[in-house]
């Protein structure tokens, strides 16, 4: 008897427990975040704008179609929202009275802050950020010139959405990409400054498609370069080709093309595409002056020539190495000068790679880190191997 | 019967002082680890098949005994409600925070009671469905975040200098110390010869187990924003995102701290439960359960206001509270022991 | 909630002390009587809404001293 009774116990609390819709969130309850945008207003305050997904467009059969299932025209597939408050949240707040659904900050993909927020200062805003327990630090951070609404407020031609457009375009890797979890990382490091990629919306192709009497014209987020930083305030944009000489100092080179003249024939141009490189950063610390001596290596695939040279010859091999190293040297050196002979800024993580070599030495540099820095030397080596020649050795049509 | 705690909080203060050495310090409380466990074989060693319960008044005679047993009681009881309270806060500020903190207390202690009720060989039993799983969830946790780790983030070694790396140490080393059970469950054990060589063993397992969980916090988030996190882990494992397909993996450490809280937490229970009917003179410790489930319910919603007066109290205060018990009073017992020559050796 | 929480007093009482009292275990009766009163006490306040004192603030309050020494930086 008290067996069973205490089996039908087990048994209610089991039933009523294992649906456990406590803090349930159903997907027809939520709306879903893609993009956020952060603003700085006028009368100081933050504005905060969301793209969300209109998940009827998503649904459906017609997904066959094109890549990613691309959205047919005419629709409407994301709404973009926005609310200034105090705060984030206050700002947040304002948004949720007017949406019918539970704003689900779980899928965002990126968080685009503007140029006047950046200037003010991120560290208002970025903490909202932390603190949810659904945002995630996988989050791709972007700066822009523009209003962060502005941006959000686009679609792409690809994919569903303008800010999964952005994602992919940084999972590429087609500029200086960083996601929260670095910029975090870099805003809390006394040895670096942290830099945000910046974007912007600009008019990119023309569209066209049967029965369409005239080309319209469209406008992508595209990412424009880099937007560096002192402490949390923005200080300074580098265009994409400074960009590139960052992210050789930074290491993060892959896949990215250089450009480089020919060592024989003058006025033409050879490409090369970067397939793999690294940057070391070696601090020399002596007599209270510091050097920073930096030996890159990239190994190099030749995309095009515009002259005859025939790479089947390892001494224009030499020479064309030695050409790309110099080509690179000028790139970074473009940048350092403007980093760190302009903005002062050390932007590299140059003060991490001392502290890890000098641990006594940094606990007297770090709070004034940035001053040295400007002050600092920086020599650089870099050498360049060139690993292949795509599918041809030499040029077919090389007079022999 | 394998005994295993399984520790999955990375103490925030362990890494405030140690930075990115914690992993050193785990390594060092690890080794403080084994000599409280020296010390607790040892002590049980001399009184064959008994437990501290039963040992206690023979050592410092009748009633001062019974006095440190309930201390003992006591503390299983709080160590049982600390370890439930801190599973139940992760979920409900990590996971839902709508839901009342109570309802995931009741549902622990429940848990707790119903395998007590059921014994110490069930609860080894569930040990064993569910470690090789938690093994295996951290390890691959830690491969898949691979690719988000960097090894400059746990550069320089040796940062910090001696006393904040020992202060580090002293958190770990008293979740460490919590191997004091050991004292109520070597009778039990089947196997009364290598209980040295099992429980350095378990110790060593706690430990690798806490590295991967260390060292893959560290290496992804660098010292600095790992100690800004409450939960570390968590948060690594949220940053897990291969090929824009294996993502959004929070579920598993969540299987994994609950899997192997409940198992200490039971352990804990069943140590309090056991020692209560010990010093009572009981032959069956079963009646006591559901009142002890009450205690634990009440007290786990009543020890603390929040989830930060939680991690305060157990990355300050604890230690030394927790390492009196689990060394200081063994220790003094074992001397005595060895001085008045008492017990069977 | 003091009903259901009466309730649930009520029915460890059922299921336990019956057979208690039938095997004239009343050593066990006193213990278990002892813990549930401890329970009782801790809880019913709880769900009546007064504060009670956590123990930890004791615990707190005895090592102080070396707990401040141990506050992170």
């Amino acid at each position: 008897m008290k067996k069973k009774l205490f089996l039908v116990l087990i048994f209610l609390l089991i039933t009523v427990n294992i649906s456990g819709c406590w803090s349930r969130k159903e997907l027809n309850e939520i709306a879903i975040i893609l993009g956020t945008g952060v603003d700085y207003t006028k009368d100081n305050k933050i504005q905060l704008t969301y793209q969300l997904v209109r998940p009827a467009a998503f649904g459906g059969g017609g997904m066959g179609g094109g890549p990613g299932g691309g959205a047919t025209m005419n629709q409407n597939i994301t709404w973009v929202v926005s609310a200034t408050g105090d705060t984030v949240f206050d700002a947040q707040r304002r948004l949720s009275q007017q949406i019918s659904r539970h704003l689900y900050l779980g899928h965002n993909v990126v968080l685009i802050l503007s140029e006047k927020l950046c200037r003010h200062g991120v560290l208002d805003v970025i903490n909202f950020f932390h603190r949810q327990p659904l945002s995630r630090g996988t989050v791709w951070v972007m700066a822009t010139p523009q209003e962060a609404k502005k941006v959000l407020e686009s679609h792409s031609e690809l994919q569903m959405t303008s800010a999964q457009a952005v994602g992919f375009l940084a999972r590429l890797r087609t500029g200086y990409v960083l996601r929260f979890r670095d910029f975090s990382q870099d805003l809390a490091s006394k040895g670096t400054n942290p830099v945000l990629t910046r974007v912007e919306l600009k008019r990119l192709g023309v569209t066209q498609g049967p029965g369409l009497e005239k080309a319209h014209h469209h406008q992508e987020v595209v990412l424009t370069g880099t937007a560096i930083f002192k402490g949390d305030k923005l200080i300074g944009w580098l265009n994409c080709p400074e960009t590139q000489g960052l992210r050789w100092l930074k290491g993060k080179v892959d896949r990215m093309g250089i450009i480089v003249p020919s060592p024989i024939y003058s006025g033409k141009k050879i490409s090369l595409e970067v397939m793999k490189g690294k940057t070391k950063v070696e601090p020399i610390y002596q007599k209270g002056k510091i050097k920073f001596y930096l030996s890159t290596e990239a190994e190099v695939d030749l995309i095009e020539e515009q002259g005859e040279e025939d790479f089947t010859r390892p001494e224009i091999i030499k020479t064309l190495e030695s050409t790309a190293a110099i080509e690179i040297k000028q790139r970074v050196k473009t940048t350092l000068d403007k980093v760190q002979g302009e903005y002062k800024v050390d932007s590299f993580g140059f003060g991490e790679a001392f502290h890890r070599k000098y641990k006594r030495e940094w606990s007297k540099l770090k709070n004034r880190w940035d001053e040295e820095f400007a002050t600092a030397q920086v020599y650089l080596m870099v050498k360049v191997k060139l690993r292949d020649t795509g599918m041809q050795g030499r040029r077919a049509s090389l007079k022999r | 019967m394998i005994y295993a705690t399984l520790i999955l909080f990375i103490p925030q203060n362990t890494v405030a002082y140690a930075k990115q050495d914690a992993w050193l310090s785990f390594l060092i409380a690890f080794a403080g680890g084994v000599l409280i466990s020296l010390v607790v074989i040892n002590l049980s060693l001399c009184f064959p098949g008994q437990t501290l319960f039963e040992y206690l008044p023979l050592i410092l005679g009748r009633w001062p005994g019974k006095i440190i047993g309930f201390f003992y009681v006591w503390l299983f009881i709080h160590f049982c409600t600390l370890v439930d309270r801190e599973y139940c806060s992760t979920v409900v500020a990590a996971f839902m925070p709508e839901t009342p903190l109570v309802v995931f207390l009741i549902h622990g202690t429940i848990m707790f009671a119903y395998i007590t009720y059921c014994g110490l060989e069930v609860l080894a039993r569930i040990n064993q469905l569910f470690l090789p799983l938690n093994v295996s969830l951290l390890t691959i946790l830690f491969v898949l975040a691979t690719p988000e780790m960097k090894v400059v983030n746990i550069l320089p070694v040796f940062d910090t200098g001696l006393l904040p790396l020992a202060k580090s140490t002293l958190t770990p080393l008293s979740w460490f110390g919590e191997i004091i059970t050991l004292a109520v469950v070597i009778p039990y054990l089947a196997e009364q010869k290598n209980v040295y060589r099992l429980t350095i063993k378990a110790l060593f397992f706690v430990l690798v187990l806490i590295e991967i969980a260390t060292l893959g916090v560290l290496l992804v988030f660098g010292p600095t924003l790992t100690s800004s996190y409450l939960f570390p882990v968590l948060s690594g494992v949220k940053m897990i995102n291969i090929a824009n397909f294996i993502e959004r993996l929070e579920i598993f450490p969540l299987i994994v701290w609950i899997t192997s809280g409940t198992v200490k937490a039971t352990l804990f229970f069943w140590a309090a439960a056991l020692g209560s009917a010990q010093l009572f003179g009981l032959k069956d410790y079963r009646p006591l359960i559901l009142p002890l489930a009450v205690i634990v319910t009440a007290l786990g919603y009543l020890l603390h206001p929040s989830i930060i007066d939680l991690i305060n109290f157990l990355t300050q205060a604890f230690p030394f509270y927790a390492l009196t018990f689990e060394f200081i009073i063994p220790l003094l017992l074992l001397m005595v022991v060895l001085i008045k020559g008492s017990g069977k050796k | 909630m003091i009903f259901l929480l009466s309730l649930v007093f009520l029915i460890i009482i059922y299921l336990e002390v019956p057979p208690l009292v039938k095997n004239k275990s009343w050593r066990e009766l006193i213990a278990f009587a002892v813990f549930l009163w401890l329970g009782m006490f801790l809880s019913v306040p709880l769900v009546l809404g007064f504060d009670l004192p956590s123990p930890t603030k004791a615990i707190e309050a005895i090592f102080k001293p070396l707990a401040n020494w141990l506050k992170p930086p």
